[in-house]
């Protein structure tokens, strides 16, 4: 980065100070949700206000451990700049290990078809062997971001804190390629949730993320995907489902006996493509059609 | 346009069909909360963040952009209504430590953390002989979770600044230098022309160019929290960063030239600082800032609540 003249970092921090904005102006700073004027003082006051500066970092909601850097406030920037470049070693030993077991499976691979006769019938695609370079990874420790893939393709579609992405085309043996994200692209897209509730899709494995327009205003606070089953959910009882992994989208109104679902839904979670329950403020919610009626309990 | 006279002790009639939808939708009666006490709160956030003599249309789009549901909790928390504090407790209990663990990064300075909120947030102090909770203060401009965070990182903030300022009398009165002279920064004694000229250029700078600035020189924060706070992707914050510094250059001796120095004095004289700035760089970043920056207590912060 470009050093900056001292002089300049000097009269930086001897502009005037202001009073303080308060916590609930710093929050809404935050999560965006100031208009535009209030949203240019707060930040005015940003500007010259080390301590509202750090508050508004500290109050950001956590990252994925891939994604989390960590910082305290000017105790000890050399540990965490050390760390950094443990977690770059970690990474480059681990792609390393990854790629010794590959080449070490081809070549056992050339040696076995140069020795046995060719095979006929197909392998079955679930047959050991017949992947290799996820079956290396497989067998090597992952790395954090490894491990996250892994624990979101392994588990059951739940509903996931904002910011938290995940492969949406989930199979059923998606188990199987947990650990090769990194060597082999998914089929299928991902979803995430932005901190101030935009539903955001990859459809380049995690590299690039759009936004999907589902409804102006909805602010979307939990999203789950079962494989072409997406549902997301959010403030004031907001709730959109899409069966065609994302291209179209319908709001469901869930409501029982005339009352109908008005808090937040704060969790989504779908066994299969017809039961699920979500949980709001006001209770938890049963489907057991695909959201075409709802039990309250 | 009617004008609406927020100061007048209640919100006008002409606002009743909104309020009462904002109540149903709150489920502030569930919670405990009777109408005329939700309409009170309403009427308060409308004073706090409305100019006197706002139209009615600017009041019905701040109370319809609140955390209605949020707000009615916390307020029904605040008046001690129990079963508000049951949703709470379940929504926010175990949230509240983790928030605390993720800001303190040690366990027991986040439960001590934590369970401080906790005694705010029921009320453990009382103003005459009223249970006062911190729940009271929340306005719904944003979620009550983000309010919570921010609290609790405000709180953190506060309790650091402390702490710094007794280790540093402790660590001074060990070495018997408490009544020495303070100790002067070795900043470079900078021209009066080359401060009023980069004075010059940062005000000229857009509030968002010099928080950015702030954030990454003074703060030592990465690109990517200053990104999130920011919304936008780290790479525009590290392009920002670029053309921010070569401009400020730029500018800072364009300034200076104009106010009579020849262009190898300007550049001298931002040189002599960059040169320090290297010299200096491990110390500067190792340093805490001037203890006068920063409020002297924690009304400094919360002081506008």
């Amino acid at each position: 980065m470009n050093p900056l003249p001292q002089i300049v970092r000097q009269r930086l921090a001897a502009l005037p100070g202001e009073s303080h904005p308060d916590s609930n102006l710093l929050c809404a700073f935050a999560e965006k949700s100031l208009d535009p004027h209030e949203n240019e003082q707060v930040i005015s006051h940003l500007a010259v206000c080390s301590d509202c500066r750090t508050t508004v970092v500290l109050a950001q909601p956590e990252t994925p451990p891939s994604e989390n850097i960590g910082w305290i406030p000017s105790a000890t920037p050399s540990l965490w700049a050390g760390m950094r470049w443990a977690v770059w070693a970690a990474c480059a030993v681990v792609v390393g290990v990854a790629l010794t077991l590959y080449q070490r499976e081809q070549t056992i691979h050339s040696q076995i078809a140069k020795t046995t006769p060719p095979i006929t019938q197909p392998v079955p695609a679930n047959e050991k062997g017949s992947v290799p370079v996820e079956d290396a990874a497989r067998s090597t420790k992952p790395s954090p971001s490894k491990e996250l893939a892994s624990a979101e393709e392994n588990s059951a579609p739940t509903a996931l804190p904002a910011r938290a992405a995940f492969a949406g085309e989930m199979k059923p043996d998606a188990g199987r390629t947990a650990g090769a994200l990194m060597l082999s692209k998914t089929s299928g897209p991902r979803w995430t949730l932005t901190p101030d509730g935009v539903l955001e899709r990859s459809l380049d494995a995690g590299k690039t993320w759009a936004p999907v327009a589902i409804a102006a205003n909805a602010s979307f606070r939990v999203v789950t995907a079962l494989g072409s089953d997406v549902w997301v959910g959010g403030a004031a009882g907001a709730l959109y489902h899409s069966a065609d992994a994302g291209q179209h989208w319908e709001q469901v109104n869930a409501s029982v006996d005339g009352s109908a679902l008005t808090a937040d839904v704060t969790a989504i979670e779908f066994s299969d493509s017809r039961h699920g329950k979500l949980t709001s403020a006001g209770g938890t919610w049963l489907t057991s059609d695909a959201g075409q009626t709802w039990q309250k309990q | 346009m009617p004008k609406l006279e927020v100061q007048s002790g209640e919100l006008p009639a002409e606002l009743a069909s909104l309020v009462a939808e904002l109540y149903a939708k709150s489920h502030a009666g569930e919670l405990g909360l009777p109408l005329a006490q939700f309409s009170g709160i309403l009427h308060g956030i409308a004073v706090k963040y409305l100019p006197a003599g706002s139209s009615e249309k600017d009041t019905r789009v701040l109370l319809a952009s609140l955390r209605i549901e949020d707000l009615a909790l916390a307020h029904a928390c605040a008046a001690g209504h129990e079963p508000a504090w049951e949703v709470f407790l379940t929504r926010f209990r175990e949230k509240l430590y983790e928030v605390a663990a993720y800001i303190a990064r040690e366990s027991s300075a986040a439960r001590e953390l934590a369970d401080s909120l906790y005694a705010d947030l029921y009320g453990m102090t009382a103003r005459d002989g009223q249970r006062v909770s911190k729940l009271a203060s929340y306005t719904g401009r944003g979620s009550l979770e983000g309010w919570l965070r921010t609290v609790l990182a405000q709180e953190y903030v506060n309790r650091y600044r402390k702490q710094r300022r007794l280790v540093s009398l402790d660590e001074e009165s060990e070495e018997g230098v408490q009544f020495a002279a303070p100790e002067q920064q070795p900043l470079p004694a900078a021209e009066s022309r080359v401060e009023m000229a980069t004075d010059e250029v940062l005000s000229a700078l857009a509030p968002e160019d010099r928080f950015v600035l702030a954030a990454y020189y003074l703060d030592d924060q990465t690109l990517a929290q200053i990104a999130r706070t920011l919304k936008v992707h780290e790479s525009t914050i590290s392009r920002k960063l670029d053309k921010l510094a070569k401009s400020l250059r730029k500018q800072i001796l364009a300034s200076l030239v104009r106010r009579g120095m020849s262009r190898r004095q300007a550049q001298e004289a931002l040189e002599l600082d960059v040169r320090d700035l290297r010299v200096n760089i491990g110390k500067t970043l190792s340093q805490e800032r001037p203890a006068a920056a920063f409020p002297k207590n924690k009304a400094g912060i919360e002081g506008n609540q």
